[in-house]
């Protein structure tokens, strides 16, 4: 067998590429610079758009048109307070993203990245389930004194409209889950490949 | 970024490209398209990493690990189908048709599991088994029982048993 292996290094040398790369270093250092911006302004503008709508529902509904009741006020903290979890949680796993390191050695990179994606998994599933359905409540708890503003029609609308929204929103988590499932396995069989010799034939 | 790590980039990205776009193609498969892509994402990980760089191993070592790691997060990005068991070699460029010999290695170590791919790889490359140890993070026993398993494999589809 060493024999044939040696013939197989010969021919792998014999293989190594002899054309110049096709960027230069210095448009390498560009695109990662780029990279770099592009991934903060994504990972930051997710925050950034959810301290917008927390703040927005701050001025409108607790500063200009402030709710009189106590279940209306009661609806305004909780949808606030749920945003503003939800930013929380965005922030603590932006950091345990970059917690990962690509220089580790493997085994390593994958139990961080492992950690990572059952992270996801429990933000993107109880978590977010449970914000929604938190949210909803908030909603409904607005929509008494609301309707009292607005003609009969718009309640009945928004009421109906909300549900469908959710149901969306719903299925959409359910779908995002699925694939983070896939990579969770993916890389669990990995990690584990990795730690065992016996996981062959 | 200082001056200095700019300068060691360029070191590191003359003296490896190569070494690392062949560690790609051998990955992919022979697909030497996406294996160039891979190759500068590989670099775009290095430049990022490179602040980290402690010097606890060789830069060639440490440039090895952000390959590897960045290879198999490739595959889980792309979702490429990964491979769990030998298939049968499925038609083979032959010599003939390409003029390239080594694409029929190539495509036999790429009907490996993804893990085994890179672990051959090293060992084509002449890597010293404690040097791939300190790359995949595998003990060394735990990676003479691997590499046996793999080469046996390997032949086995390289002789289309």
């Amino acid at each position: 067998m060493n024999n044939e292996l040696d013939n197989l290094k010969s021919m792998w040398r014999n293989a190594a590429p002899a054309e110049p790369p096709a960027a230069s270093a210095r448009a390498i250092v560009n695109k990662a610079k780029a990279k770099r911006r592009s991934s903060i302004f994504f990972q930051y503008g997710n925050i950034a758009v959810l301290s917008a709508t927390a703040l927005v529902i701050y001025i409108f509904l607790w500063q200009l048109y402030p709710y009189h009741t106590a279940l209306g006020k009661t609806g305004v903290i909780i949808m606030i307070g749920s945003l503003v979890l939800r930013i929380v949680i965005e922030i603590f796993s932006i950091r345990k993203w970059h917690h990962i390191q690509l220089d580790a050695h493997t085994l390593q990179n994958t139990r961080q990245t492992l950690d990572y994606y059952e992270f996801r998994k429990f933000i993107h599933g109880s978590v977010t389930y449970t914000i929604v359905i938190v949210y909803t409540l908030a909603f409904y708890c607005l929509l008494p004194e609301f309707s009292q503003q607005v003609p009969a029609w718009v309640t009945v609308l928004i009421g109906i409209s909300y549900p469908v929204g959710a149901a969306i929103l719903i299925r959409q988590i359910r779908k995002g889950i699925r694939r983070e499932m896939d990579d969770i396995t993916a890389i669990s069989r990995l990690s584990e490949s990795l730690q065992s010799a016996d996981d062959t034939e | 970024m200082s001056k200095d790590q700019k300068e060691i980039f360029e070191t590191i990205y003359r003296n490896y490209h190569a070494m690392v776009l062949q560690v790609c193609t051998g990955f992919l498969k022979g697909d030497t398209i996406q294996a160039q892509d891979v190759m500068q994402e590989i670099f775009i990980n290095t430049w990022n990493a490179l602040p980290n760089y402690r010097g606890d191993s060789s830069y060639k070592t440490w440039l090895y690990r952000i390959t590897v790691n960045t290879c198999l997060q490739h595959l889980r990005k792309k979702k490429l189908p990964v491979n769990t068991e030998i298939a049968a070699l499925p038609e083979l460029p032959s010599e003939s048709n390409t003029g390239k010999p080594y694409n029929q290695l190539y495509q036999a170590i790429g009907q490996l599991e993804e893990m085994d791919r890179l672990i051959i790889i090293m060992v084509l490359d002449e890597m010293e088994y404690s040097e791939i140890c300190k790359i995949t993070g595998i003990s060394e026993g735990n990676l003479r029982v691997k590499i046996h398993r793999i080469k046996t494999k390997l032949k086995k589809i390289m002789h289309h048993e």
